[in-house]
């Protein structure tokens, strides 16, 4: 899975989403980033062999449940 | 029966050491404590070849003063019998002497430190005594920003960048009566597990571990009596126990994050660093707070955590890491940890292998991917404008960045890709809640294998306390024997805003040993 995503990417990709975002990488860069751009896709990899349920949500405002001792967070 | 009434005794006694933290956080004041927790050397002795104490430092009556613990030193500035200056003097003394071998310090303010020392001195003769923090030579991480003293995090980026006011952590130390030494190094932008250019003080041919190494560093070498550490992946824990002194990275949301150069808005984590769990406790008191300038910081009581730590441990349920993580981790690791499980058994407390849920083994992943993608949004406005800038603000160093490399490819991965790392991030966490409840502490070494050495577990325990968030405590619980003489942590963590307790966990184990008295020899 991972191979056949990093497979799919290159440095000519790698240049286009930088600009996309707004960020320009010198071509003598592009190698480097790419490499480490293909270790985070296989990470993700990894991660999506781990099965969610459906109605998973993401923790985007991340506040934690209190099992301690304290009370709730308080919401603001 | 007898065998009943000992468990009866047993669970009272458990309650009583899980409940005492409840009634100070709900408001009453503090209930009666426990007896204090057992002392005396009972546990493993260290070896000959750790150093012994300082000796080397300035003195004043007969005491070493960079040597003395926080609390100590508090007593006698409380007590008038220490003056913050002629402390402030043997600290500043005492970096002059070893920050050229041991690099702990990017900036030290020795012109201001004298100024607030003799304005500490000045009030405490006064009769306006402040609190445990007042005349206490501390250092900062120099990601914390400071009005009018340079804030680098260690980058050509930043390396002119003078903040026009205090991060939040900074102004409750200084208006506690702090005295603020100077700022810690780290490496670029708190990036990685070690900090180039600070040398461990107990073997200066090796690392001090990071990313907040330049303050455990200073604190193994009598160099400060308090410190701060920022940890997004275990950076306050590692140079911790890589030190031999102690590190607590507390509950997420509990000590406010305005004001620190981030690496993730939602992992980073503040917490103090010292040479004794008192001593953390202290300062945690001071730095704990709501902050309504960090989005992420939580309304909860905070609990006056020196006077809650003196409990007894009878009774307690430890869990600990399955065998199979644990033979993954250095044999000198692996044996000082398994004697630090029988210290505090012996105390009383019942320890047991733990199934780790399904979701612990891909923690380290998610954490990645919520780490790098908040650091490329962040980053994204000095890549645009100062790429070229990116490499450590130190001459000595290498001009390589890895950080620009990092989030620069970070930068590309999308919403989609972060959000399936938080939609697992929660799934963790519910596990992990359920998980604690078997137990009431987890203790797993604080690090893999000893500065410099090798040893790569599939589980390190360091970046899942992060990504769930649940505080963390590293203690000194032994030396290495091969190679000998260098440092290596416990660390034991609970469930969310049980802060006071994993201070009281580790202070007990303290107690019960003397580890964090040894010194190194420089």
């Amino acid at each position: 899975m991972a191979q056949g995503i990093n497979a799919a990417v290159n440095a000519a990709m790698v240049r286009a989403l930088a600009e996309a975002n707004g960020i320009s990488i010198p071509d003598d860069r592009l190698d480097i980033v790419l490499k480490q751009y293909q270790t985070y896709l296989e990470l993700l990899s990894q991660l999506d062999a781990f099965l969610l349920s459906r109605e998973a949500e993401p923790s985007v405002k991340f506040e934690l449940p209190t099992g301690g001792t304290a009370q709730a967070p308080g919401r603001r | 029966m007898a065998e009943r009434d000992e468990r009866k005794e047993n669970e009272a006694s458990r309650r009583s050491f899980l409940k005492s933290s409840a009634t100070t956080l709900g408001g009453a004041f503090l209930a009666p404590l426990a007896e204090p927790a057992a002392a005396g050397p009972a546990g493993p002795q260290p070896p000959p070849q750790s150093g012994g104490p300082q000796s080397t430092g300035p003195r004043s009556g007969g005491l070493d003063l960079p040597s003395l613990t926080l609390a100590s030193a508090a007593e006698r500035l409380r007590t008038r019998q220490l003056s913050p200056v002629d402390l402030t003097q043997a600290i500043l003394d005492r970096i002059e002497q070893l920050n050229p071998r041991v690099g702990a310090f990017i900036t030290v303010i020795a012109p201001e430190a004298m100024a607030a020392a003799r304005a500490a001195e000045q009030e405490i003769r006064q009769g306006r005594y402040r609190g445990p923090l007042h005349g206490i030579p501390v250092g900062v991480k120099d990601t914390h920003y400071t009005a009018g003293v340079r804030t680098t995090a260690a980058s050509r980026v930043l390396t002119n960048f003078v903040p026009g006011f205090d991060a939040t952590v900074v102004r409750r130390l200084k208006d506690a009566g702090a005295i603020l030494i100077g700022k810690t190094n780290l490496p670029e932008f708190s990036f990685g597990g070690l900090t180039p250019g600070t040398n461990n003080p107990w073997d200066l041919s090796r690392n001090s571990g990071g990313s907040s190494g330049g303050s455990g560093a200073a604190l193994a070498a009598g160099m400060l009596l308090g410190a701060t550490g920022g940890d997004t992946s275990g950076s306050i824990r590692n140079p911790a126990a890589t030190c031999g002194v102690v590190g607590l990275k507390p509950t997420f949301g509990l000590v406010s994050r305005y004001g620190i150069v981030p690496i993730s808005w939602t992992l980073d984590h503040i917490g103090p660093m010292a040479k004794t769990v008192e001593d953390c406790a202290i300062l945690l008191k001071v730095l704990a707070a709501f902050d309504a300038h960090d989005s992420y910081s939580v309304e909860v009581p905070v609990p006056d955590y020196p006077r809650l730590l003196n409990r007894t441990v009878r009774g307690l349920r430890l869990g600990t890491p399955p065998a199979a993580i644990l033979s993954e981790f250095h044999a000198d690791t692996q044996a000082a940890f398994r004697e630090a499980v029988r210290v505090l058994e012996g105390l009383g407390a019942s320890a047991r292998e733990v199934t780790l849920p399904p979701s612990f083994e891909l923690a380290g992943e998610a954490q990645t991917i919520v780490r790098i993608c908040d650091a490329s949004a962040y980053h994204r406005q000095y890549l645009k404008t100062q790429a070229a800038q990116y490499g450590p603000d130190n001459s000595a160093l290498p001009p390589v960045s890895q950080v620009r490399t990092t989030v620069e490819a970070g930068l590309l991965l999308t919403a989609a890709q972060y959000l399936r790392a938080q939609q697992f991030r929660r799934v963790f966490v519910q596990e992990c809640m359920e998980m604690y409840s078997q137990f009431d502490f987890f203790l797993s070494p604080s690090m893999p294998a000893p500065a410099g050495e090798s040893a790569t577990p599939r589980i390190t325990f360091r970046a899942e306390y992060d990504l769930n968030g649940f505080p963390a405590i590293s203690v000194p619980c032994g030396f290495s024997t091969s190679p000998p003489g260098l440092p290596i942590g416990l660390q034991i963590s609970a469930l969310p805003f049980r802060d006071a307790e994993v201070l009281a966990l580790a202070h007990a184990y303290e107690s019960a040993t003397d580890w964090h008295r040894r010194r190194p020899a420089l």
